[in-house]
């Protein structure tokens, strides 16, 4: 310590700063740190960002309305005559406690083009969707989400129920709407009963945190080709829920993959629709 | 304050201690400030101190050696380790920690103390709805620093021995003003403070009651919705209502905890208690003052501020059908007048159908998420205040419940 003592000069300041801060204003100030070159360097080991318009589009509502679910879609935006193609897309939620929400890693033949789910969001933050190209490069898009007001916490509403769905699996398919079969595009929804405890919570009577538990992997294929597969940390929303586009190949089943913090593995699979619907 | 000299404090000259200077001065540099006053545990508060540093790649270089310690095990998540606050194995720093940070803040406030009068609170304006049951309107509004929290119904019933205060408003200065109102009309003792569940608007104000001879009384999930939501909270409301109205609020849990049904004495006055399963919440309590007929409904009943869904959707319709049957002849509403029963019910009920079946509806039709929060419910806009405040929200809420079915 005292090889600094700059520090302990500092240490008095915020002492001084803190009492008159508290008795000229007294309101919180907003905290006007940005964290993302900091992510940039953590998350994608400061390799250079490349302007994501024409490229990726982020989707969010301005304000979450409820922030232990708010509604996200990542969209390819790339032209139909790019040659490049989405070989993954990160999802950063600056200020949550564990920023990075996600990885989805895009099957090379599955033709991904759009994924939606649902994230906490604990503050008043930038979302970041980072698109891995096929170039290598690494293209970034942003939106900004107001925090929830009210009694809206990033927990779970009704923990008994959670509990009691872990590991139950859904899933659906969807008309795309305004695109005819001929179009080859499906749409998808996954759907995994989990509580999805963020390990933020302490227990008021023990003192203990409740440990982390989450869906930390999940894998959909058709048959044997990977359509997609994701990496989720505690920002993701309990009950993962996954909706994506993709363009079938010609498989007779959809099977997916799930795993979580303490080594559960849930499997399931499904019969798809051939019928062009 | 500077990362290295919080936790060199917080954890004394040992080898341990050590481990962590060392990391710290090599992954962090002066310009690293801790802010005590956010600090939960002080697993997030490194990572975000380190992320905080210009010189943060060096962070990685000590993922290996953090995740040895066991309070900083993270899930591994290829490269990147989010540093969870994974503390169930080793508590003692932690509490440690928090003990330097109240000494911290105690130091601060004992200098402040010497500057600021202990301020007077003017009682809170009750009405006397019944003999010795007296109630504040809360305003249909937000919680905002203007009105103080002050957005949920409050009340106190006076007995032959002593008093029991039904929820204590959304700040301290609400529930210190409470406490005024109830010295205006009478000096026995608050015996019991009954929370009807966990919100904000609802619990912010206990710590003006917290004293030996005061038992705080909650439903049995109470205790676990306040350690999971309570921070969360108080970092929310500092932004909206600012430090001033929330630097004394304190989550205090209840002790009391009601499984099914309970009765309390306040002397010739029986209260009887009763947790309903999740509905408004899942830690949603009301009590009967069985002498006069008068329901604390707590938010299991909104009247004229919209319903606030943060439970079940399914669980509430159900819950009002047995809510209903509750023997009273007036209610007292988490939100909302006074008014009859069970005739209050039925704008509730006829918004929570409209919300379950238009959302019920858009599941149906394969409709994203973000088309609930456009659109269901949207016939009721005009009968609710805060309609657009809240009305999204539960729609959301719905749907992620509904798609479940």
């Amino acid at each position: 310590m005292l090889r600094h003592p700059a520090r302990l000069l500092g240490l008095a300041g915020l002492l001084v700063a803190m009492q008159f801060g508290a008795a000229l204003a007294p309101a919180a100030a907003a905290d006007p740190y940005d964290p993302w070159p900091g992510l940039v360097q953590d998350i994608f080991n400061n390799r250079d960002m490349n302007d994501g318009s024409g490229v990726i589009a982020i989707e969010m509502p301005y304000r979450a309305e409820d922030a232990a679910i708010v509604p996200v879609t990542l969209r390819s935006v790339l032209a139909p005559d790019d040659l490049r193609r989405v070989v993954a897309i990160t999802l950063v939620i600056d200020q949550n406690p564990s920023p990075m929400a996600a990885r989805f890693e895009l099957g090379t033949a599955a033709s991904v083009s759009q994924i939606s789910t649902r994230v906490r969001v604990n503050n008043y933050t930038d979302v970041h969707a980072v698109a891995e190209l096929s170039d290598g490069k690494l293209y970034v898009a942003k939106t900004f989400v107001k925090a929830s007001g009210g009694c809206s916490a990033p927990a779970a509403k009704n923990p008994e129920e959670a509990k009691a769905r872990i590991g139950q699996m859904r899933f659906r398919q969807f008309a795309r709407s305004g695109e005819g079969p001929t179009s080859g595009t499906r749409e998808a929804q996954i759907m995994i009963g989990h509580p999805s405890n963020s390990g933020l919570q302490m227990d008021q009577v023990t003192q203990l945190y409740v440990p982390a538990f989450f869906v930390n992997e999940l894998r959909v294929w058709q048959d044997d080709a990977a359509v997609l597969a994701m990496q989720g940390g505690i920002s993701i929303s309990e009950d993962p829920n996954i909706r994506f586009t993709y363009v079938p190949n010609g498989a007779k089943g959809v099977r997916v993959e799930a795993r979580d913090t303490e080594g559960h593995v849930f499997r399931n699979e499904w019969q798809v629709d051939n019928s062009g619907m | 304050m500077h990362a290295g000299n919080y936790f060199a404090d917080a954890l004394g000259d040992t080898p341990k201690a050590q481990r962590w200077m060392n990391v710290l001065n090599t992954a962090t540099g002066p310009e690293v400030q801790l802010k005590p006053k956010t600090a939960k545990c002080y697993a997030p508060q490194f990572a975000r101190a380190i992320q905080k540093s210009p010189r943060c790649s060096a962070w990685r270089r000590h993922l290996t050696f953090m995740n040895q310690m066991p309070r900083v095990r993270g899930a591994n998540f290829g490269k990147w380790v989010p540093v969870c606050c994974n503390a169930g194995r080793s508590n003692r720093d932690t509490r440690e920690a928090k003990k330097m940070l109240h000494r911290l803040l105690a130091s601060v406030v004992l200098l402040m103390a010497s500057t600021t009068a202990q301020a007077e609170f003017d009682p809170l304006p009750v009405d006397e709805i019944a003999p010795g049951i007296f109630v504040h309107l809360g305003a249909s509004e937000l919680m905002t620093s203007a009105n103080e929290g002050a957005i949920a119904n409050v009340g106190f019933i006076v007995g032959g021995d002593a008093v029991a205060v039904i929820d204590t408003g959304g700040s301290v200065n609400e529930g210190k003003k409470l406490l005024a109102a109830i010295r205006s009309h009478t000096d026995k003792p608050i015996r019991y403070v009954i929370n009807t569940h966990g919100h904000p608007d609802h619990v912010f104000g206990n710590a003006a009651f917290q004293s030996d001879s005061t038992t705080f009384v909650g439903h049995r999930n109470l205790p676990r919705a306040l350690a999971t939501r309570g921070h969360f909270y108080i970092d929310s409301f500092r932004r909206i209502m600012g430090d001033e109205l929330i630097k004394d609020v304190v989550i205090v849990p209840p002790t009391l905890l009601i499984d099914d049904t309970h009765e309390l004495e306040l002397g010739g006055r029986p209260l009887k208690l009763r947790a309903w399963s999740t509905a408004h919440s899942d830690s949603d309590l009301t009590v009967v003052d069985t002498r006069t007929g008068t329901l604390f409904a707590g938010d299991l009943l909104f009247l004229a501020h919209i319903p606030v869904l943060d439970g079940s959707l399914r669980g509430w319709l159900k819950t009002i059908d047995d809510l209903g049957k509750v023997d009273a002849r007036r209610v007292v509403p988490g939100h909302g007048a006074v008014s009859d029963w069970p005739a209050a019910l039925s704008d509730e009920r006829r918004y929570l159908d409209r919300l379950g079946s238009d959302v019920r509806a858009l599941v149906k039709a394969g409709k994203p998420m973000t088309a609930a929060a456009d659109t269901a419910a949207g016939s009721e806009r005009s009968r609710w205040d805060l309609f657009d405040d809240y009305n999204a929200r539960n729609a959301t809420a719905a749907f992620s419940e509904i798609e479940w079915e």
